[in-house]
C-alpha cells in the first residue's frame, strides 16, 4: 500500500506541482512568522540573566546623580549586592590608514549580556581567537577607515584586532546616548544604535567598536569608564527591606533619586514585557492569519484531490481494496508531498541563511520552527486521512464510477 | 452557440456543482479579507512599533534657509490651527517661539500651549513663579494682551510688536525659564511684527503616514520657508528585519492565494472538458471560447471581491480597530482601490494562463482527457 501511494504521488507529479509549491510557501511563510517572533524577544531574551532576580536599575547621567559611582563604593555600601553590570566604554586616539582618527569602544560581559548584534561580516568578538596583547573588536560599517577582517590597528599602544562589523542600526547593549525622562524604563532603554548618534550629529560618537569583555578586561580595563547606567543585581535571598534600604542609600548617600534615577528591575521588566506584548500582538495575528490561510489551503487541495482521485479509488475499490486502504493510500501521497516540500524549504531556508537576504529578514531556526512546522505537517496529515473518509465513505465505488464517467 | 447561451450553460454547471461553488466563495472570500487584514495589522504594526519605542511622536518645524523671511505669527497660527482637526485626537503641546529682528531687545517671545478639551491652554512655567501670577486654564481662550515676564524685568506693561502688553506675572529666573523670554498665550500672541523661527508639535501617539503628509501639505502652504520633518520610519534593524519579515509573509499570503486559485479553476475547468469539446465541435471558436470562460471567472471573482470588501470593511474592521487602533487609518478608498487592483491583476494573470492552456486543446485531446 506504502509502495502504491509513493507510486501514485511520481504518477501525479505534474498534477501536484501547484499543491507542492503551495505547501513551500505555507512552510516558508510559517519559518518566517516564528523567526519573526523570536526576533521580537531576541533582545530581551539576550539580558535575561537581569530579570532573573532582583536589581536596581541606575542612572550614571543626571546632574543629580553627580559624578560616577565606582563599584568598590557600591559593594561597601549595599547589602546583598551579587554583581555590579554596567556597559563600559572608553575613547582613544590613533593612526589608521595615514589619517589620525579617535575611535569609540564599548564593551559588555558576555556573562551576562547575550545579545549580539547581527555582523554584516567576519565573526563576533569574543567568538574569535583570543591572544596576549590583543583585544578582539567589531567596528560599525560606517568607519571612515576599511580595516579587512583580521587585521590589526594600533592606538594609544594597543592592538586591536577587527574581527568583524555590524550595521549602525543595529541594536547594542549599552549604546545609549539618552535615557527615558519619563520613568517608562524598559528593555529598550538599555539598548541604542550608532545611528542614534549620527542623528544627533555627535562627531565624537559617529562610529562604535564593541571589543572583547574578556580582552578589554586584561589589556585595558584601567582605561575603560562607565557607560549611562548600571545594573545592581541581589542575591535571590535579600529581603524587601534590605532592598528598600539599598534604594535610600543610594539616595541619601550617592544623590540618585528614586523613579528618576533608579528603578526596580522587577517594574522595568514589567513594562517591558507590556511592551512586548504590545509588539507581539500583530504579529501572532498575521500567524494566526497564516494559520487560517494554510488551513484553507490545505483543504481546498485535499478535497480537490480527492475529487480528482475519486475514480481511481473506485477502480482499486473494484480490485479488492477497501475504503481504509484508500485513506492510507491518501495518507502517503500526502507524506510523500509534505516530505518533499519540507526538503524544498529547507533548502530555500538555507540558502536565504547563506545569502545577503539573511541581513534583510528575521530569520532563525530554533525549537518554535520544528514545532510550527510539525504542527502544519501534522494537520496536512489529518486533512489527508478526514477528507476521503468523510467525502468517501457512503458512496458506491459503482457510482463514483458512474459520475466520472 | 453563442456567448450569452454557453455563459449561461456555464453557469448552470457551476451551480449544479455544489461543492465546488462553495468552495471557491469560501477560498476567494478567505483570501480577499487575510490579504485586507494582514495589509491593516502591517501598517498598523509599524506605526505601534514608532508608538511603544517613543519615535516619532515630536515635530519640530523649522526654516531652513537664513536668506529667507521667517513666518510671521499669524501664518504660523493659520499653519497650527488648520492642523489640529487633522490631529486633534493626538496633539499633546504646540510650542513656537518668535523674535524681533529689528528690535535691538535680546528677547524671546514665547507659546507653549497643552491642547487639551479642544484648546490650546498655555502652560505654566516649570522654574515657578515669584510675583504675581502664571497662566491658568482659563487664559485659554483669551485675547486680552497678558504676558508672564522674567522677574528681572522691572515694569508691570511690556511693549511687544508695537502692542502694550500686561504682565500677570514674573517668573524665576533659573535653568529651567531662561531670563529673555516672555510668555504669552495662543490668541493673545502678536500677529504681526514678529518673526517665529520654529514650530514644535508634540503628540501622544505617532502620526499616520496619511495625517503626515497631510500636515506637511499644510506647512507647504501656510509656511513655505520651513523645511517639513520626515516620515519616520522604525530606526533599529530588530524592528526593520521583523517588519520586513511580515511584509514577506503577506507577499507570500498572495503568492498562495493566487495558487489556491490555480488549483481550483485547474480543476472547474478539468470538469468542463466534455462541455467545452461539444460546444467546438458545434462551432464554437477559440477566442469566443476564452472569452466565455474568462467573463465567468473572472465575474464571479469580482463579485466576491467586492463581498469580501464589503465584510472587511462593515464587519471585521471596525471589530478590529479596538485592538489595532492604527488600522482604519490606513485602511481608505485609496487603499481598498490599490488592493483590489493588484488582486484583479493577479488573477488576470492565472486565468490568462489557465483559460489560455484549456482552450488551445483540440476538441479530440479534450474528450480523450476526460
Amino acid at each position: 500500500m506504502f509502495s502504491l501511494g509513493f507510486s501514485e504521488f511520481l504518477k501525479n507529479i505534474k498534477n501536484n506541482i501547484l499543491v507542492l509549491a503551495e505547501l513551500i510557501l505555507i512552510y516558508v511563510a510559517a519559518i518566517f512568522m516564528m523567526s519573526a517572533i523570536s526576533e521580537q524577544y531576541s533582545l530581551i531574551n539576550g539580558i535575561k540573566t537581569f530579570f532573573d532576580r532582583t536589581g536596581t536599575f541606575v542612572k550614571q547621567d543626571t546632574i543629580a546623580a553627580g559624578t560616577t559611582v565606582t563599584d568598590e563604593e557600591l559593594l561597601e555600601n549595599l547589602t546583598g549586592v551579587e554583581r555590579i553590570v554596567r556597559p563600559v566604554e572608553t575613547n582613544l586616539y590613533g593612526e589608521i590608514d595615514g589619517n589620525r582618527y579617535n575611535l569609540n569602544f564599548i564593551t559588555n560581559n558576555s556573562d551576562y549580556v547575550k545579545s549580539i548584534p547581527r555582523l554584516t561580516e567576519g565573526r563576533w568578538c569574543e567568538n574569535a581567537e583570543h591572544e596576549d596583547g590583543i583585544i578582539n573588536i567589531v567596528l560599525s560599517d560606517n568607519v571612515p577607515f576599511k580595516v579587512p577582517v583580521g587585521d590589526i590597528v594600533n592606538l594609544e599602544g594597543c592592538n586591536f584586532r577587527v574581527t568583524g562589523y555590524y550595521g549602525i542600526k543595529e541594536m547594542v547593549f549599552g549604546l545609549t546616548n539618552t535615557l527615558n525622562t519619563d520613568g517608562s524604563e524598559s528593555y529598550i532603554s538599555m539598548y541604542g544604535t550608532v545611528n542614534e548618534f549620527l542623528e544627533y550629529n555627535d562627531p565624537m560618537s559617529e562610529y562604535y567598536a564593541i571589543a572583547s569583555y574578556e580582552d578589554v578586561n586584561r589589556e585595558m580595563k584601567d582605561r575603560m569608564y562607565s557607560g549611562l547606567f548600571m545594573i545592581i543585581d541581589y542575591y535571590d535571598d535579600l529581603s524587601e527591606q534590605d532592598i528598600e534600604k539599598n534604594m535610600d542609600i543610594l539616595c541619601t548617600k550617592f544623590n540618585y533619586t528614586a523613579d528618576a534615577d533608579m528603578f526596580d528591575m522587577r517594574n522595568i521588566y514589567t513594562y517591558s514585557m507590556e511592551l512586548l506584548r504590545i509588539k507581539f500582538v500583530p504579529v501572532a495575528v498575521i500567524f494566526g492569519l497564516t494559520f487560517i490561510l494554510t488551513l484553507t489551503c490545505i483543504f481546498n487541495a485535499a478535497s480537490l484531490n480527492v475529487m480528482r482521485e475519486q475514480h481511481n479509488y473506485g477502480i482499486y475499490f473494484i480490485c479488492g481494496n477497501n475504503w481504509k486502504n484508500t485513506v492510507i493510500l491518501s495518507f502517503m501521497h500526502w507524506v510523500c508531498l509534505s516530505v518533499t516540500a519540507l526538503i524544498i524549504a529547507g533548502v530555500i531556508s538555507a540558502f536565504v541563511r547563506v545569502s545577503n537576504l539573511y541581513n534583510g529578514l528575521a530569520f532563525s531556526f530554533g525549537w518554535m520552527n520544528i514545532l510550527s512546522l510539525t504542527v502544519i505537517t501534522v494537520l496536512i496529515l489529518i486533512f489527508a486521512v478526514l477528507l476521503p473518509f468523510v467525502m468517501l465513505r457512503k458512496m458506491q465505488p459503482v457510482n463514483i464510477l458512474r459520475n466520472n464517467e | 452557440m453563442s456567448v450569452i447561451g454557453l455563459l449561461k450553460l456555464n453557469i448552470k454547471e457551476m451551480f449544479r456543482q455544489r461543492f465546488l461553488l462553495g468552495l471557491l466563495v469560501f477560498i476567494e472570500l478567505t483570501s480577499v479579507i487575510l490579504i485586507m487584514f494582514s495589509y491593516g495589522v502591517i501598517n498598523h504594526f509599524n506605526t505601534k512599533t514608532k508608538e511603544v519605542e517613543g519615535t516619532s511622536m515630536y515635530y519640530e518645524i523649522g526654516r531652513i534657509d537664513d536668506e529667507l523671511q521667517d513666518p510671521q505669527p499669524a501664518e504660523v497660527k493659520a499653519f497650527i490651527s488648520s492642523a489640529i482637526p487633522i490631529v486633534s485626537s493626538k496633539l499633546e503641546r504646540v510650542f513656537f517661539g518668535a523674535f524681533n529682528r529689528k528690535s535691538d531687545e535680546d528677547l524671546s517671545y514665547t507659546c507653549i500651549s497643552d491642547y487639551r478639551n479642544g484648546k490650546l491652554i498655555p502652560v505654566s512655567l516649570a522654574g515657578g513663579i515669584g510675583e504675581g501670577r502664571g497662566f491658568e486654564d482659563t487664559d485659554a481662550d483669551t485675547t486680552e494682551k497678558i504676558a508672564v515676564v522674567p522677574e528681572t524685568y522691572e515694569s508691570d506693561e511690556i511693549n511687544i510688536a508695537g502692542q502694550q502688553f500686561r504682565c500677570i506675572g514674573k517668573y524665576k529666573v533659573n535653568m529651567y525659564s531662561p531670563a529673555n523670554c516672555v510668555y504669552i498665550p495662543y490668541y493673545a500672541f502678536p500677529e504681526n511684527n514678529l518673526e517665529v523661527l520654529v514650530v514644535t508639535m508634540r503628540f501622544t501617539k505617532p502620526l499616520t503616514l496619511n495625517e503626515h503628509n497631510k500636515l506637511a501639505q499644510l506647512a507647504a502652504k501656510y509656511v513655505p520657508q520651513y523645511e517639513f520633518p520626515e516620515f519616520d520610519g522604525i530606526d533599529n534593524e530588530n524592528d526593520n528585519r521583523v517588519y520586513r519579515s511580515i511584509i514577506g509573509v503577506a507577499i507570500v499570503f498572495m503568492a498562495i492565494s493566487a495558487i489556491n486559485y490555480c488549483i481550483m479553476y485547474k480543476h472547474i475547468l478539468a470538469k468542463r472538458r466534455r462541455i467545452l469539446a461539444v460546444s467546438r465541435i458545434c462551432g464554437c471558436t477559440g477566442t469566443r471560447a476564452s472569452m466565455v470562460y474568462f467573463i465567468e471567472l473572472y465575474g464571479l471573482s469580482v463579485i466576491l471581491l467586492v463581498i469580501g470588501l464589503l465584510i472587511f470593511h462593515c464587519a471585521i474592521l471596525p471589530a478590529a480597530s479596538g485592538t489595532f487602533e492604527y488600522m482604519s487609518a490606513y485602511m481608505t478608498t485609496k487603499t481598498y482601490l490599490k488592493i483590489s487592483g493588484i488582486y484583479l491583476g493577479m488573477l488576470l494573470v492565472v486565468y490568462v494562463i489557465l483559460i489560455g492552456r484549456f482552450v488551445r486543446k483540440t476538441p479530440a485531446e479534450l474528450i480523450r482527457s476526460v
